[in-house]
């Protein structure tokens, strides 16, 4: 109860305590066979294996975006292993065999979440990170993933159509509170939809939590959480947000609360999407210098260019892999200069303060400071060597970029 | 010959007058202006900086290029610096610290390295309102205008930043913001491969300091990623890691952020940290010790002989009817992953082909100790692995 609280708290702020309203859309059961219709056939449960389920949607061919709130509880570590998938299940009882064995999960935790130890279920902190990729070596979807609304939290905030799916009463066997009426085995483990509707979503506070959206006089249920929040991308419904959690006012109204695509949470589902293989032509590039002749490096500038095209948005990591031999490193001096001729040091060793050791190579070398730039175009590598005694050659470099 | 001695002593005299003059700017320059107090996200015990212009002026007495700070950096860093005293929201403070970084890429490398570390050198600060936050490419909010500036620093002229770190930030051990800084820049001074003495000796400095230790903030409980990348540390920081995974509620956070460290620690170096664990049964041996212990040696590649050595040996430690073992046998083979970034880059998570090749392997390895008749008591719990496996390994 407590817990529940603090998210009412949180959204009282600004949906105000007082006020009530109607529960204008409420979940209803996905027609039989409806569920290999998009968005209904991106959908399906995750199941542990002591049956409860929780609301998830393909978003790759390998993996399947559900809520983290279930795991944050650690002791309560069922989530985090043996979980299974059921794809696009509407029948009527429980899925019917294993389901697919779901290889682990990606989460977001990080160390200085940490500091006021593990947030409770309904802490809009924790709500604001609320999302967990399960991943699988095999294919989730039948090679099938639904396409998503970069700005969801845009979206959601404007009057633009909405749908919801997922399983508002899930696997739990004792439904309670507002959904105690569902009672209909039948019913129980049916695949359900809210809307469509237009209510807009608005944020709990954008500052503190910038994923976290709320939706008044719209409901779902325990076993939404993890499920699709849609919205409409060029004619089609497309993945905006995760289902993350329900609460109530004085007046036992409830709210929704959804964890939004936004910006940052894009860069984490772009980051985890790079981690399997990025999109083809959308995500990551890797572009060699290899292939070009060997270069004389001696006393003066030696400058290479990498030209990059077919990405898409802005630079989000980039690592340098460069081979110099040379008779002295510590008289080299290297950069890397964008497209817009911002320039960033990548090593150096141009004062001969270091050791006269030969030979510059670094593998995977992290080149920081160009995050955000647009991605397109000439970037060029400059080799300086300030001394004239010792001479090299640049051997080969690779320039690997991921997008945001 | 009088004439001549007059003149070189008029000389020496002019010489000297010169260099006391010369001395005495250096030290008006040099005076620390106080750091802002309300500081709350960084645990400034002690506003002052050491005198450590000399240290880097030692560079220029030994024939080094003097590079002098860049005017109109400097007078951007003025004005940001003014404009954070107006209390800017979270959104606002962050695009002029990016303006404000870019302005600093496009300047002179050397000059605007001239220009951080002369701000550094002064101890002026302010406090952006802004976390202490990592993101994929390095940290992405910096609570002190001094954290942003030594990062950037780092970015601009890695030695300069590093030499600044190694004489003033680490003996100084007034901040936990620009001590964890310290550390990433070390980190990135050494390759970002391994650790150099500089950060294992500055680490332990941090991790045993017991005022920040007892009340850890973000900037102390990020420093812990170091920990996956310094297999030395173990036995200091497990045997404090117990402690704090036996009764996790007292431990202000500190046995969930050890338990990511471990995590971390077992996917770099695997042999090392498990090896060490299988030696020191009584690390991680009370209350949620033994579910992370499982967890962790539920992670191990039977691919990798050295790999499938330890897990024979730790199934031969596990009383069958135990929790831990209960915990091991359901989380086998244990594919759960943090993938947020650390101060020390991120994570090095398995790919496709290594998962396949790891749940192959690992079924033959269990095969083999079911074809043998080991472990007589574990026999049931092994044929699920199996199972599970070679659902795993049938499905594609």
């Amino acid at each position: 109860m407590k817990m529940i609280t603090s998210l009412f708290v949180a959204l009282g702020l600004w949906f105000g305590a007082s006020v009530t309203f109607a529960n204008e859309f409420a979940p209803s059961p996905v027609p039989l066979f409806d569920e290999d219709n998009a968005p209904y056939k991106y959908s399906g449960i995750l199941q542990r294996n002591d049956g409860l389920g929780s609301g998830s949607v393909a978003i790759h061919p390998q993996l399947v975006l559900g809520c983290a709130h279930v795991n944050f509880d650690f002791p309560n570590s069922e989530w985090l292993s043996d979980i299974r998938w059921h794809w696009k299940w509407n029948g009527v009882g429980l899925p019917p065999g294993s389901g697919l064995l779901m290889d682990g999960q990606w989460n977001f935790d990080s160390y200085r979440k940490f500091v006021k130890s593990r947030y409770g279920l309904l802490d809009p902190r924790a709500l604001n990170t609320d999302f967990v990729v399960n991943y699988s070596t095999a294919n989730t979807a039948g090679g099938e993933y639904a396409d998503w609304i970069e700005r969801g939290d845009l979206y959601l905030a404007k009057k633009l159509p909405k749908l919801i799916t997922g399983y508002p009463i899930g696997l739990y066997t004792n439904p309670v509170g507002l959904y105690a009426n569902y009672t209909d085995p039948a019913a129980q483990y049916r695949m359900h939809e809210t809307g469509p509707f237009s209510t807009q979503f608005q944020f709990v506070d954008s500052r503190k939590y910038p994923n976290l959206m709320g939706a008044r006089g719209v409901i779902g249920g325990q076993g939404n959480s993890g499920g699709p929040v849609w919205g409409v991308k060029d004619g089609q419904w497309a993945f905006a947000g995760v289902f993350t959690s329900i609460a109530f006012d004085t007046a036992n109204n409830p709210y929704i609360g959804v964890y939004a695509l936004g910006k940052s949470s894009w860069d984490r589902i772009s980051s985890a999407i790079g981690t399997v293989g990025a999109l083809p032509g959308q995500l990551s590039g890797n572009f060699l210098l290899s292939s070009v002749p060997a270069q004389t490096v001696d006393v003066g500038t030696v400058r290479r260019n990498f030209t990059v095209s077919g990405m898409v948005g802005f630079v989000d990591t980039m690592t340098l892999d460069l081979v110099i031999h040379h008779n002295r490193r510590s008289d080299l001096r290297v950069e890397l200069t964008s497209p817009s001729g911002a320039t960033v040091m990548v090593c150096n060793l141009g004062n001969r303060t270091g050791t006269s050791a030969k030979n510059l190579v670094c593998t995977g070398k992290k080149i920081l400071g160009f995050r955000g730039f647009h991605a397109n175009g000439v970037w060029i590598l400059s080799v300086k060597d300030a001394y004239p005694e010792n001479r090299g050659t640049l051997v080969s470099a690779s320039l690997a970029l991921t997008t945001h | 010959m009088r004439k001549i001695i007059i003149y070189i002593g008029a000389g020496f005299l002019l010489l000297l007058l010169v260099w006391v003059v010369f001395r005495g700017v250096q030290k008006q320059e040099a005076v620390s202006q106080t750091v802002d107090s309300r500081n709350q996200a960084s645990k400034h015990e002690n506003a002052f900086h050491p005198e450590d212009a000399s240290k880097d002026l030692e560079k220029n007495e030994e024939g080094e290029v003097f590079h002098s700070p860049d005017p109109v950096l400097k007078a951007e860093l003025n004005n940001l610096q003014e404009r954070l005293k107006q209390n800017l929201g979270r959104d606002s403070v962050l695009r002029l610290l990016r303006e404000f970084a870019q302005k600093a890429f496009f300047a002179d490398p050397d000059a605007a390295a001239a220009t951080l570390l002369e701000f550094l050198r002064a101890g002026g600060d302010m406090p952006t309102g802004l976390e202490f936050a990592v993101g994929e490419a390095g940290l992405e909010e910096w609570p002190s205008l001094r954290a942003f500036v030594m990062d950037l620093l780092g970015k601009i002229d890695l030695g300069a930043a590093s030499q600044y770190a190694l004489t003033t930030v680490i003996p100084a051990e007034s901040s936990t913001v620009e001590y964890a800084v310290a550390l990433r820049i070390f980190w990135l001074d050494g390759g970002a491969e391994q650790a150099t003495p500089e950060l294992i000796s500055s680490w332990f400095r941090l991790f045993r300091k017991t005022s920040w230790a007892e009340q850890p903030d973000a900037a102390w409980m990020e420093s812990l990623d170091f920990v996956g990348r310094m297999p030395t540390t173990l036995p200091d920081f497990v045997t404090e890691a117990s402690g704090w995974l036996a009764d996790p509620a007292a431990s202000s956070g500190k046995a969930e952020a050890a338990q990511l460290a471990l995590e971390r620690s077992t996917r770099n170096h695997p042999v090392e940290t498990l090896s060490a664990l299988l030696e020191n049964p009584v690390w991680l041996g009370k209350g949620r010790g033994p579910a992370v212990r499982a967890s962790l040696f539920a992670r191990l590649d039977a691919g990798d002989p050295a790999q499938a050595g330890l897990l024979g040996r730790y199934l031969a430690s596990l009383d069958p009817r135990s929790r831990e073992a209960a915990a091991f046998f359901k989380a086998f083979p244990y594919r759960t992953f943090s993938v947020s970034p650390g101060l020390s880059g991120l994570p090095d998570l398995q790919t496709k082909e290594e998962i396949i090749a790891s749940n192959l392997a690992a079924e033959a390895f269990f095969q083999g100790i079911m074809v043998n008749g080991r472990f007589p008591l574990l026999q049931d719990k092994i044929a699920q692995i199996q199972l599970k496996l070679k659902e795993l390994n049938n499905r594609r």
